[in-house]
């Protein structure tokens, strides 16, 4: 594929261009209610080109190879149309040249099984979970997506990576009368099927909880002293900090570029926050982004300072800080943008019980329920919590949102767990899906958090 | 394509070929700044056949082996989703005109230049963050039955967004038009929008309470959410919609009237055919606050025993169709917005709002942050409101309409008023 890729671009007289033409399959299986909504086993195509002309990147994306000249054409038009029209000028950071191969690291690979296995899997569950107390819904979704990526530069890089996905992941429903509470459920990763196997017990703990839910007290609105359990701990350094770490977002935003320059104290001493996308196994695991460069390890906050940030080669260049292999896209139908690997506040030294006698009154509160950010301002929902009396979880609360600050309560950590939890299935949306997002810590005492609620 | 479809035909009881070819161009400023122009060419087909009542699909973006694709679809069916409907038999329709061709023939330095106007009007009169993008295109797309439906569409779009960002934040206070033919932000809209942003610069926590809050069009979307997966067959069928067995019953203020008119050319989907060639029709699913009808694709009207309602679209070429709403509109009411913020003594007025996506959404619970909003005193707003949460379920919220704007705007696919609800429940100081 490769070689197709260069004659492709044998006659492109500009800067720089790199160009990635990658197939993408993916097996779904959909169930709602019991009913197959979606089974399927499909492969979709596509190229995506970049040019960096006169000092001007314009990136032209395309799904025929036909369709290459007049891409080609487009993409040196457009950039053409930036320089003329004084467009920042752009170059990119100084990168190895890489030429190399990389097949998916999997225990079981999913491509080697059936749909019709997938289906009876996914049934299954469906089945348990429907056979559980109070359940009256369950919509749940089995996917493998297996992206092969060829990436071919005019610097001589010459990379196929590929990327396998597995994930099952789905939403419960308890009902009582009028009263519905619903819980999620996700199993998969980077490493192979074995992932969404045998795991019965953990959806079974699901149900419980959308279960109790339904005796559960909607949580009184104000603002609390609390716990954040593994997830939503890695819900808030992917959603409130992580975002502020991406280049391309601090750099389009002029008044928070002063507030993330690098060295500030932002957080308390004990608070160390790290993008590692080479942690094996995690579903995070990347070997080259789509600009072809090596991810590496990123000490993003040192001791509550703000000591890295994460690049693509132009906003690196831009900003004069160091490549770090963080640019991504979701499919052959994007170009790359900056982008998380696997973000995840560093595990401290307390046990659990040790939090909660810290905490002694105030709230626990268990995994995320979507969650979204305006710059500084944060607010996530929680799937369920419990009160916390004395050190101790007493009654269970329901309809809990959080809202915050990023700054504050970087200040607002107290006491940080030792135990440590990273998402198995990923969906961050910043323009485009990246399904490989991963994020996580350990159980974190925060100070002062707002609870919305009625 | 002919070969496809004779395939299918040959290997299934009933089949139908839907394909899409777009185009796209878009042009980002960032901070005043031109920033992007980029380009995007787009096309691929899915098939879906029925065999033995049941539903198998496959899709290409590159039609190499015709005879791959059905045999791919015929192993999604052995596998597959129940199927007990008939695609629609000869299918005639007169399509919408939703198409000019001026969107064709722009000229990108043309469009950079009165961007950078736009850019110079704005800097002149504010210190704020500018920030400006546009974005038009071309999309054809074509659906072909195996009982006779031959059917194709093409349609034009053009918009444009400009926003003020507050410092410190990426929300803002941000104003857009969008329509079939090319489109502009005029100076009095970025005067207005001025002005609001200087009311910003003071930041007020609102005291706790229940209070007025008026939703502008722009945040609209997190009470609509809840109406829609609401009237979602899925959620219909399973039992967890609150609407569920409900039709002819008061569900919402009398005020309130939610209806879709595929007639409405102005918006951009309109259509008389939905992906997958059933006729669309004029639907009111809220009328005068009474629960009218539950739009339906060939599949949830099959299951719910009903007449499908020709709301069965797809996402694109990867996706099955699935029922969604289209073309929808609030009714208008009697109010101008500067009417309804002066008729306010202390309550607030909302643009963005965060979270909409969080919590048990097909219950109307709602509770979000509110990025983008002001505090209203003696029916003037007095400043931006920070560190603020509204919550509710929309069942409440929207038995208590107040006053529903003179206008419903053109919010791009849906034509949408603002709305002053009394008795939200904000959480604040």
């Amino acid at each position: 594929m490769i070689d197709k890729l260069e004659k492709m671009t044998a006659g492109l007289k500009v800067d720089y261009y790199d160009i990635r033409y990658e197939t993408k399959q993916v097996q779904r299986v959909q169930m709602n209610k019991k009913e197959i909504r979606i089974c399927d086993a499909n492969t979709g195509d596509g190229y995506v080109l970049r040019v960096l002309h006169k000092g001007a990147l314009a990136s032209v994306t395309f799904t025929r190879p036909e369709q290459a000249e007049a891409a080609i054409k487009k993409a040196v038009e457009n950039a053409e149309i930036l320089a003329a029209n004084g467009a920042t000028p752009k170059q990119p950071a100084p990168a190895p040249v890489v030429i190399d191969t990389i097949k998916a690291g999997l225990i079981e690979d999913p491509r080697d099984i059936s749909l019709a296995e997938k289906k009876e899997l996914t049934q299954a569950y469906s089945d348990l979970l429907f056979a559980q107390p109070k359940i009256a819904n369950v919509d749940i979704t089995y996917a493998d997506v297996y992206r092969n990526k060829f990436f071919l530069n005019s610097e001589g890089s010459k990379i196929n990576e590929e990327l396998v996905t597995t994930m099952l992941y789905g939403g419960i429903t308890a009902q009582d009368g009028a009263l519905t509470q619903p819980v999620r459920l996700s199993f998969g990763g980077s490493d192979g099927f074995q992932r969404v196997r045998n795991r019965e017990q953990d959806a079974l703990k699901q149900a419980k909880i959308a279960a109790d839910l339904l005796k559960a007290e909607p949580v009184k609105a104000g603002t609390y002293k609390m716990i954040l359990n593994p997830s939503m701990t890695g819900v808030f350094t992917h959603e409130a900090f992580g975002h502020f770490s991406e280049a391309d977002i601090v750099r389009d935003l002029p008044s928070v570029r002063d507030k993330m320059k690098l060295g500030t104290k932002l957080g308390v001493d004990e608070l160390n926050i790290i993008d590692d996308a080479t942690i094996p196994n995690q579903l995070g695991y990347y070997r080259y982004d789509d600009e072809g460069v090596a991810v590496r390890k990123v000490n993003l906050m040192t001791n509550g300072v703000l000591t890295g940030r994460l690049h693509d080669r132009f906003t690196a260049a831009e900003m004069g800080e160091a490549i770090s292999g963080h640019s991504i896209a979701e499919d052959f139908c994007y170009a790359p943008i900056v982008r998380m690997g696997c973000i995840f506040i560093q595990p401290g030294q307390y046990s659990l019980e040790e939090l909660l006698a810290a905490l002694e009154d105030g709230l626990y509160i268990g995994d995320p329920m979507g969650g979204q950010t305006t710059g500084e301002n944060f607010t996530f929902g929680a799937q369920y919590g419990y009160i916390v009396k004395n050190g101790k979880l007493a009654g269970m609360i329901r309809d809990i949102n959080l809202v915050g600050n990023l700054y504050k309560t970087l200040l607002s950590v107290s006491m940080i767990g030792k135990d440590f939890e990273l998402k198995e299935v990923g969906g961050c949306g910043k323009g485009q899906t990246n399904i490989r997002s991963c994020h996580g810590g350990p159980h974190v005492l925060v100070n002062e958090l707002t609870v919305g609620g009625k | 394509m002919e070969k496809l479809l004779k395939i299918a035909a040959a290997n299934a009881e009933q089949a139908d070929l839907y394909y899409t070819e777009s185009s796209s161009d878009s042009i980002i400023f960032n901070d005043g700044k031109l920033e992007k122009a980029d380009s995007s060419l787009s096309s691929g087909l899915s098939l879906r056949i029925i065999k033995n009542q049941r539903a198998g699909f496959a899709h290409t973006r590159n039609l190499l082996d015709p005879q791959a694709l059905v045999k791919q679809s015929i192993l999604s069916s052995e596998n597959g989703v129940e199927a007990k409907y008939q695609l629609p038999h000869n299918v005639q329709a007169q399509e919408k005109v939703v198409y000019d061709p001026q969107v064709e023939q722009l000229d990108k330095n043309e469009l950079i230049q009165k961007g950078n106007e736009l850019i110079g009007y704005v800097k002149a009169r504010t210190d704020a963050q500018f920030d400006l993008s546009m974005w038009y295109g071309i999309g054809k797309s074509g659906l072909k039955n195996t009982n006779g439906a031959d059917l194709s569409r093409i349609g034009s779009s053009f918009g444009i967004f400009a926003q003020m960002v507050f410092p410190g934040t990426g929300s803002g206070l941000y104003t857009h038009q969008s329509g079939v033919s090319p489109c502009w932000i005029s100076n009095e809209e970025l005067d207005e929008l001025i002005a609001l942003y200087d009311v910003c610069q003071t930041q007020i926590v609102p005291p706790t309470g229940k209070m007025p809050v008026i939703f502008h069009p722009q945040s609209m979307h997190t009470l609509l959410w809840r109406v829609v997966e609401a009237l979602n067959p899925a959620n219909i069928l399973s039992g967890i919609s609150p609407l569920c067995n409900r039709q002819g019953q008061k569900i919402f203020s009398e005020k309130f009237t939610y209806r879709q008119n595929p007639e409405d050319t102005e918006l951009s989907s309109a259509t008389a055919f939905d992906d997958e060639g059933t006729p669309t029709r004029v639907l009111y699913f809220i009328e005068n606050g009474v629960l009218k009808a539950i739009p339906m694709d060939l599949f949830y009207a099959k299951k719910l025993g009903k007449e499908p309602t020709g709301n069965g679209f797809r996402s694109g070429i990867e996706s099955m169709p699935g029922t969604s709403v289209f073309n929808t509109i609030i009714d208008p009411g009697t109010k101008s917005l500067k009417e309804m913020i002066a008729s306010i003594d202390h309550g607030l007025i909302v643009y963005s709002l965060m979270g909409a996506h969080s919590g048990n959404i097909v219950s109307g619970e709602y509770s979000v942050g509110v990025s983008s909003g002001l505090l209203i005193q003696n029916g003037k707003p007095i400043g931006r409101v920070k560190d603020c949460m509204l919550s509710g379920n929309i069942y409440d919220s929207l038995q208590n309409i107040v006053d529903i704007e003179n206008v419903s705007h053109n919010m791009g696919g849906r034509k949408v008023p603002a709305m002053l609800l009394d008795g939200i429940s904000v959480a604040g100081r």
